[in-house]
């Protein structure tokens, strides 16, 4: 067992997981857990068929709901240190070490892969963009750190900040995104970020795009709303006992 | 006479379909409770609608029926925003279920070498997983 862990979310990820675990394996030899989300075609069996272990949900619960379960079984294991990486192929490999080094380079509870400080093709839509921007400020705004990309998935989550993470309620089902950050912030987890190459999707449907988007941004304003009146109301102050 | 009958029988259709869907076991007495006492007042209402008119002479509703209006929009608006939490908490219920679910169904299967596809795979501890709960 290694003292970090690789966790993959992966929902019909079928025409890209075994790509994705491959590159991985190339040179990093970390454990890792792929979180079968429910899905409906091959993803668990072409896991399995490599030699890495599965969680499979049920159901599917969506990304938020899939990676907690990663948390809640990491929890009860010796790991320090989770990397959270996309089964569409979005990322590279080669950042998970820089992600675990900026992690044992010490202050930071929570290491973010950042699509825009690196040089990239990724180019979001415009609504995707404006939404990412809008959360950056917003985090900006309320905490004073520059988060440049709050939405992405490549990021390392301290044993500090899954158990909390682990808990029923203390993570979004849908997508952790500016809300969830917010409240780590404030609850006094540190959070950096590193550059990050993310890659075009190859195949299958982007997260986000059309009403759901702006449904999405509204949810997620909505929420970190509800953090800072939790806080100033003293309903249970985020990561700590009330 | 006609419209205290059509309200009077859709107020009994609505009580003995509450008590049929109890009995079916299709609703919990918990629920029923709201459902039943909606009935009553419905019924009440058909039997004496005197009661709409003084109620409303009280609050100073110049229009009766405006009141009946009135009061069984916010009823329903309750019902429903209670059926929305109530939504809400399953959810949560069911969410951690299946993770945890999930999770027992990997260690059983490592435990039991049903996945011994994973050779490397050794747990020296048993499947139990600890206590789920926060300390607080």
């Amino acid at each position: 067992m290694t003292n970090v862990i690789i966790i993959i979310p992966a929902y019909n990820e079928e025409k890209n997981i075994r790509a994705v675990i491959e590159r991985i394996r190339k040179n990093i030899h970390f454990d890792l857990l792929v979180i079968n989300d429910g899905s409906t075609d091959r993803t668990p069996q072409i896991v399995e068929g490599l030699g890495e272990k599965v969680i499979s949900l049920p159901f599917n619960l969506g990304y938020g709901g899939a990676l907690q379960a990663g948390y809640k079984y990491v929890v009860e294991k010796d790991y320090e240190l989770v990397v959270q990486f996309d089964g569409d192929g979005q990322h590279n490999p080669d950042d998970i070490f820089k992600l675990v080094q900026k992690f044992y380079g010490g202050d930071a509870d929570i290491v973010i892969g950042s699509r825009f400080l690196a040089k990239n093709d990724y180019r979001p839509g415009f609504f995707r963009w404006t939404g990412i921007r809008l959360f950056s400020l917003l985090i900006y705004l309320i905490t004073r750190l520059r988060v440049t990309d709050p939405t992405s998935g490549l990021q390392a989550v301290s044993r500090r900040a899954f158990e909390y993470y682990a808990r029923k309620g203390n993570f979004p089902e849908d997508y952790p995104d500016a809300d969830t950050l917010v409240q780590m912030i404030l609850s006094g987890y540190r959070v950096a970020e590193i550059p990050a190459v993310m890659y075009p999707r190859k195949t299958g449907t982007s997260m986000h795009g059309g009403f759901k988007t702006i449904f999405y941004i509204a949810k997620v304003t909505l929420s970190i709303f509800a953090i800072l009146l939790r806080i100033k109301l003293r309903m249970g102050v985020v990561g700590k006992c009330p | 006479m006609i419209l205290k009958i059509i309200t009077v029988v859709s107020g009994f259709i609505f009580i003995s379909t509450i008590i049929y869907l109890l009995l079916k076991r299709r609703l919990n007495e918990r629920h029923s409770i709201y459902w039943i006492a909606g009935a009553a007042v419905i019924l009440a209402i058909s039997f004496f609608p005197q009661i709409l008119n003084y109620l409303s002479g009280i609050i100073g509703i110049s229009y009766p029926p405006t009141l009946l209006f009135f009061s069984s929009t916010m009823i329903m608006v309750f019902i429903l925003l209670h059926h929305s939490i109530q939504v809400t908490e399953l959810q949560d219920k069911v969410r951690e279920l299946a993770q945890v679910l999930a999770i027992l169904r990997l260690e059983v299967g490592e435990n039991n070498g049903i996945k011994s596809i994973n050779a490397v795979l050794t747990k020296g501890e048993a499947a139990v997983t600890r206590e789920e709960a926060p300390p607080c």
